[in-house]
């Protein structure tokens, strides 16, 4: 035994890149006021649709655009059995916190939630079928889309640096009136960042509140666009490999 | 929805140059997702929400044209003879399948359903 030869190094963990960009989401949230909520990741039809507004003829809800469990199908009585959905499904968008949240509290409410959420897409470079979403909502009496344009803004300026200018472009969610999409300039070019939006009376009163008395914003965006921008990363796949060479650069 | 420039020409004047008509209906709700030159046609992409059914078809593409362009819309006029023979001779329809259709409502008067002004009023 050489005391004088240089120690082996420990093998150290490394956080995974989505990890660290929840961490470093959550922490900028927080210095806003906004507190963390979670969701179950599996769903039903009513927290997944019918609570955000989305009718039963819409193509959100395909059977062939979402992930339903056949076991939850085979068990208890199908009641929803002629839309052709199951029971449960894998929820498709971390919207579904929203209904919790507002069911389990009164406003004034402003949470994120960041979690995973499932997709049938074919895995290709810029898709998967399952990736994470950041939502936020913030709830309150005389909330306007100028809050909702602030907070979306100095998000920003917090994840990207410097002043970043971000823009509204008219869109439809079925659970936001009126909804907008969020793009932020970048080297000259408007990019993506995500969706937003006033929430709509009629989720609100699958919820219990009053449309009347109070009014909020919520917004969505994804979570691997931002993480693989400001890692350079350019395969989402590469994300999800557990490939070791990958990790360990973070 | 693909839509094709030379196809919107025939019931909007388009004034505007391709990136400036496509940043156009990005900012009113039509999102561009892509351009394609195909057979020396520009092919336009764009998205069309849930809301924007009337969007699935050029003249409804084109109408929106003519809104953000202030242009006047031209619509096609469709003309056809009538043919002197009656449909009835050539086919007949019989609904097999009673459970998708509600019972016919028998003719009735409006007010039957609506009931009079006065009775509205209360009076």
């Amino acid at each position: 035994f050489d005391p004088s030869l240089p120690g082996t190094r420990p093998t150290l963990g490394h956080i995974h890149p989505i990890t660290q960009t929840i961490d470093h989401l959550t922490e900028i949230m927080g210095r806003m006021g906004f507190e963390v909520a979670e969701g179950p990741e599996v769903e039903d039809p009513w927290h997944n649709f019918v609570a955000l507004n989305i009718p039963e003829d819409h193509p959100a809800r395909d059977p062939l655009d979402n992930f339903y469990l056949a076991t939850a199908a085979a068990g208890g009585p199908d009641a929803s059995g002629e839309t052709g959905e199951g029971e449960s499904l894998l929820r498709s968008q971390t919207s579904t916190v929203q209904i919790r949240v507002m069911q389990a509290h009164q406003p004034p409410i402003r949470i994120i939630s960041l979690g995973r959420v499932y997709r049938p897409d074919a895995p290709d470079a810029t898709h998967f079928p399952m990736f994470h979403q950041m939502e936020g909502l913030l709830v309150d009496t005389n909330v306007t889309m100028a809050n909702l344009k602030t907070v979306l803004r100095v998000f920003a300026n917090n994840y990207l640096g410097d002043d970043v200018e971000i823009r509204f472009r008219p869109s439809f969610f079925p659970f936001t009136e009126p909804s907008v999409e969020v793009d932020f300039l970048w080297n000259g070019t408007w990019i993506e960042f995500g969706g937003a939006g006033m929430i709509d009376p009629n989720v609100f009163e699958a919820v219990g509140y009053d449309p009347e008395k109070v009014s909020g914003f919520a917004f969505g965006l994804g979570v691997e666009r931002l993480c693989m921008r400001r890692h350079g990363i350019t395969d989402i796949r590469d994300l999800y490999s557990g490939d070791l060479r990958f990790l360990q650069q973070f | 929805m693909l839509v094709t420039l030379s196809w919107l020409s025939r019931y909007v004047d388009i004034t505007l140059t391709h990136d400036e008509l496509v940043d156009r209906l990005s900012l009113s709700g039509l999102n561009h997702e892509g351009s394609e030159t195909i057979d020396g046609e520009v092919v336009i992409d764009l998205e069309v929400t849930s809301n924007r059914g009337d969007c699935l078809g050029h003249i409804g593409v084109a109408r929106e044209i003519a809104v953000l362009t202030d242009q006047k819309l031209k619509l096609p006029m469709i003309e056809f003879q009538e043919s002197s023979k009656n449909v009835n001779d050539l086919l007949t329809v019989r609904n097999e399948f009673t459970d998708a259709m509600p019972p016919p409502i028998p003719p009735m008067p409006i007010w039957a359903l609506i009931g009079t002004p006065a009775k509205a009023a209360g009076i």
